[in-house]
């Protein structure tokens, strides 16, 4: 009896660990239409080994899943294999590193800061691999590089934007744990929302976290309390939370990351997307040009790291002359006339 | 004042919110604990009683329907895990903790084979606040008390219910004394055994509930992982709570309340770190079991499996 007792629980913990931070390798063997050779000579582009680390699952509509997404496009684009693997803990990282580096994967990417320590380690003892570390600042010569979207410019946009649509003069921003990305993506709406209007009273609050949604949800309904009638709300799936609330209070919500609209048509009136799909291309294109540089990239609007979602149903509803300011304000971080680094 | 009181009733409003799914889960621990059975699985089994929830009113097109399917398959795990601790008699703690992960990697897996990866939340039949005539006039209270969801109702009502069956009828004494001395029971013709399925499942009932209450009453949608620890502190509430259920009715708003203050520090922008505020609920539980509640006793064979002879 107790002996297949402990298979069976065996048994339960191995479908659970196979489940649940499954090492899903999507390498289909892409379909180009020659077989990859390794002729360089010719100039023939060798089929690259793409592996995504992910800090996160690929279903959370936020920060993981456009990753995925950005996978899937160089898998199209360049006919890349790829693999990759969710909810990597900071244990496992290094591991996960070495594994795809010794099976002669040519560019790792770990998707998020934290992965930084990791990769620098690694990336020394594998020079012929690429490594890349997004929403970071590292570099390590020759082969580690980290690109990131300014998330101080998202959320800068997202900041003028809810300051130009507030009635009540209270705007609010959740973040969820207090990390560079998140944290530069409140702060910049602070500066975007005062850069309209000095005397916009900004609350900003974060839950801690990434999974407790009724905590989002609850955060937001208190700030709508203190009078805030247009919230933005940067903390993955938890998000979700605060974009319900506003919706059953029946004001605005800013969606931040992807396009949010389809969430809540009626309460999300338009996103400041962070295209990561937009970061990994880059990366490949680099790696396909040989232009890749043991360097920190900081990609923005110009790089349409950056950009503005349609204003879906709202397209109406919203008074043309904001539409205007808010299309000059991208145009002029395009161009960068605006450094939001003076506006405090 | 009216301000005031405005802002009190939002407190105690969001108070109870955050209360209900502690509460429901920690009623349903009473009984298993009251047996003899802890189980730390409550987590585990909250969460796909959360993913059950909405995907019977996804399915079958009612709230109700929703939770209908969340209970049941609360009370299947609560069987499976019946028969695991006291039939297999396999370490409580083990099979809790793999309870725990198979809830993570199942309603994981499962959301994105119903859900699909990345697709907006399913529009779904959820609960929506029901005023109860007449009492949800009176100030402050009608706002907070009768002014919630059915689920939010059917959750304070169980209270009562779970004390009069646990301490007013013979099936509560059973349930007590074979938490208490099980060998004692056994002598007496009490089927240690079935007492102790019976417990389980309907902890197991219990936990769907909460998990249900979170994903039809707090939100519409399910998404991974969507508990975030509430299962852990439901066990916390029931120490706290002194295994009874009116204690842990007292707990679970103090838990609640702690983590609706923290809201509202944050947003009225309190110059405290964050940390601190987040802090707050785990704060009030250290505090409550250092010194206020006094000593809590546990059932004398909580956790232990039974052997007959």
């Amino acid at each position: 009896m107790k002996k297949w007792m402990v298979i069976l629980v065996a048994a339960a913990l191995l479908a659970v660990l196979s489940a649940g931070c499954g090492s899903n390798s999507g390498s289909n063997s892409s379909t180009g239409s020659q077989a990859p050779s390794t002729g360089e000579a010719s100039g023939e582009k060798k089929q690259l080994k793409i592996a995504l680390l992910l800090p996160g699952p690929i279903n959370d509509m936020g920060w993981n899943a456009s990753a995925y997404e950005g996978l899937k496009q160089a898998e199209e684009k360049y006919g890349a294999s790829v693999a990759y693997v969710e909810n990597v803990a900071q244990s496992d990282m290094e591991e996960n590193f070495r594994g795809f580096a010794l099976q002669g994967y040519d560019l790792i990417i770990g998707h998020g800061f934290q992965f930084g320590d990791a990769a620098m380690k690694v990336a020394s003892q594998f020079p012929n691999v690429k490594f890349v570390v997004t929403s970071s600042n590292i570099s390590q010569a020759p082969n580690l590089a980290s690109v990131n979207i300014d998330n101080e410019m998202q959320g800068f946009v997202m900041g003028a934007v809810a300051a130009l649509l507030t009635k009540s003069g209270t705007v609010g921003a959740i973040g969820g744990e207090q990390i560079p990305p998140i944290v530069g993506s409140v702060e910049g709406f602070e500066k975007g929302a005062k850069y309209i209007n000095p005397h916009i009273e900004v609350l900003t609050a974060y839950t801690g976290n990434f999974n407790d949604v009724n905590k989002a949800k609850e955060t937001a309904l208190a700030m709508i309390a203190q009078g805030a009638d247009i919230i933005m709300a940067n903390a993955n799936q938890a998000g979700l939370g605060s974009i319900q609330a506003c919706q059953e209070k029946k004001v605005l919500a800013i969606g931040s990351n992807m396009d949010q609209n389809p969430i809540a048509p009626d309460t999300v009136v338009v996103s400041v997307i962070k295209s990561v799909p937009v970061l990994i291309s880059y990366v490949v294109d680099l790696i396909y040009n040989n232009e890749f540089e043991a360097k920190f990239y900081n990609l923005g609007v110009k790089e349409g790291a950056v950009y503005l979602s349609p204003w879906h149903g709202f397209e109406d509803k919203i008074p043309q002359d904001v539409k205007d300011r808010v299309a000059g304000i991208l145009k002029d971080l395009e161009e960068g006339k605006l450094d939001i680094q003076q506006y405090k | 004042m009216t301000d005031f009181l405005k802002e009190l009733t939002n407190f105690l409003a969001a108070d109870v919110r955050t209360a209900v799914p502690l509460l429901l889960a920690a009623t349903g621990l009473i009984f298993s604990e009251r047996s003899g059975i802890v189980n730390i699985g409550a987590e585990g089994m909250m969460l796909i009683g959360a993913l059950a929830g909405v995907a019977g009113s996804y399915f079958l097109g009612h709230a109700w329907m929703g939770v209908l399917v969340a209970a049941l398959v609360g009370v299947l795990l609560g069987l499976l895990f019946g028969f695991l601790v006291v039939t297999a008699r396999a370490s409580q703690i083990v099979i809790g903790a793999a309870f725990n992960l198979l809830g993570l990697g199942l309603t994981t897996s499962l959301a994105r084979v119903i859900f699909g990866v990345n697709t907006s939340p399913p529009p779904i039949d959820a609960f929506k606040p029901v005023a109860v005539p007449g009492l949800s006039r009176i100030p402050v209270l009608g706002e907070v008390i009768f002014h919630q969801t059915q689920l939010t109702y059917l959750a304070l009502v169980l209270v009562p219910v779970t004390y009069f069956i646990l301490f007013k009828t013979t099936l509560g004494l059973k349930v007590r004394a074979v938490g208490e001395y099980p060998r004692a029971a056994d002598t007496v013709g009490i089927n240690v055994y079935r007492i102790r399925y019976g417990a389980s499942m309907v902890c197991g009932m219990f936990c769907g509930l909460a998990g249900a209450y979170l994903s039809l009453s707090l939100l519409n949608f399910f998404t991974e992982n969507m508990t975030a620890g509430k299962g852990f502190i439901a066990l916390a509430t029931v120490i706290f709570g002194k295994w009874n259920p009116f204690g842990v009715l007292g707990a679970a708003l103090v838990f609640g309340a702690g983590e609706a203050l923290q809201y509202r520090l944050q947003a009225a922008g309190a110059n405290v770190p964050y940390q601190l505020l987040l802090m707050i609920p785990y704060l009030l539980t250290i505090a409550a079991l250092a010194g206020f509640v006094g000593r809590a006793v546990p059932p004398a064979s909580s956790g232990r499996p039974y052997v007959k002879e």
